[in-house]
């Protein structure tokens, strides 16, 4: 069954094919600031995301005729946003910017916070930087791996949904998250597998 | 350690357990190993402390009148064709996770098939069957822009995982 919010952009993408231009607006309103933030957390630069968000928008305008409304736009959206995003990093690796994120600075000085300091996500957690830790640690995954972890972690959305937008398998989404996971412990440097504190874990339950 | 299952056959069920995608039948298997397994259980700490931690990675807001802004471009811009929206991932720069026995086959089956595609298709860009190709909700492989004959090859470290979860609760 379509969830309510899916059918509400299906009815808004029909209307505005069909030349109202308000139904595009509605859609612009609604997502604007979920592209912003997943362009953000690739470009890590304000006027950068705007940008990227702007082509984004620019896009799918153009493209809307294309889209088949029997999938789901926001999957859709987030494809063109996390494509424009790759792009716009990619191209601007080879044209660095002056005025760099002061963010991305820092963290590129960060050379030695590495394995020899193991501390635990909770540990991380504690300090005012791990933010910007996170996110230099994520800046060094592949694009695929940054792609789906970011998808996963922020943007909270499901296997299905992520193999969706990214146009994989679930298999794949699961693999890729496992690297990513895997390697954000190894950037991080913390030995999860030393560490004395112990818990049951229970996860989200399946219904 | 579980005597039954070993920690290799159950860690990378570790993040579908803590995301909540891993099938019911699957999850007994994983918390029987974890009551006896701390690395294994540290791995889930460890797992969902990373997610919680970028969950909470800040954004700079966006004031209304750059949204309006913004806005304005969008409609401002003249209207252009689009191309096709497959995501092009990048070629690792190393040659270590290439399967590198396959490295003459991949050459010689994207020779057959640069060949191929210009008999049959004409230039790829420009072949409007090759454009505009729009996602469908499965996601499922054959929807990239990208013919496979010019598919890189399988990196190990994406290997696929082959339980397949079932869906999460809303
Ligand atoms: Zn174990």
């Amino acid at each position: 069954m379509r969830d309510p919010s899916d059918a509400e952009d299906i009815e808004k993408v029909e209307e505005f094919l069909a030349g109202d231009q308000r139904a595009f607006e509605f859609l612009f309103d609604k997502y604007r600031e979920k592209v912003y933030r997943i362009a953000y957390r690739f470009v890590r630069h304000k006027e950068d995301a705007l940008e990227v968000a702007q082509d984004v928008f620019f896009r799918v305008a153009m493209s809307l005729d294309k889209f088949k409304t029997d999938s789901k736009f926001f999957t859709w959206l987030y494809r063109v946003t996390v494509n424009r995003s790759i792009d716009f990093t990619r191209q601007k690796k080879s044209r660095p910017r002056q005025n760099l994120d002061p963010e991305v600075l820092e963290t590129r000085s960060d050379a030695g916070y590495g394995r020899t300091q193991e501390r635990c996500p909770s540990e991380l957690a504690e300090g005012k930087d791990t933010e910007r830790l996170l996110a230099s640690a994520v800046s060094k995954l592949t694009e695929k791996h940054r792609a789906t972890f970011l998808l996963h972690a922020v943007e909270n959305l499901s296997y299905k949904e992520i193999a969706s937008v990214l146009d994989c398998s679930i298999g794949t989404v699961m693999s890729r998250l496992f690297y990513a996971r895997k390697k954000l412990q190894e950037i991080l440097g913390y030995g999860g597998l030393e560490s004395p504190g112990r818990g049951r874990i229970i996860g989200k339950t399946h219904t | 350690m579980n005597a039954n299952v070993a920690c290799k056959d159950i860690v990378w069920k570790i993040g579908p357990f803590v995301d909540g995608e891993l099938p019911t039948d699957e999850r007994a298997a994983v918390e029987e190993h974890m009551v006896n397994c701390n690395d294994c259980v540290q791995m889930a700490i460890n797992f969902r402390q990373l997610d919680a931690l970028a969950a909470k990675d800040s954004v700079p807001p966006v004031t209304g009148e750059e949204w309006s802004r913004l806005w304005q471009g969008v409609m401002a811009r003249p209207h252009e064709p689009i191309k096709s929206e497959a995501i092009s991932w990048p070629r690792p720069s190393s040659f270590k996770y290439w399967i590198v026995p396959s490295l003459s086959a991949a050459a010689a089956a994207l020779i057959g098939f640069t060949i191929g595609s210009l008999y049959f298709s004409g230039p790829g860009q420009l072949n409007p069957s090759n454009r505009h190709k729009p996602m469908t909700e499965s996601g499922g492989n054959g929807t990239a822009a990208l013919p496979t004959g010019s598919e890189p090859p399988v990196e190990i470290e994406d290997e696929v995982f082959s339980i397949k979860p079932s869906k999460p609760p809303k």
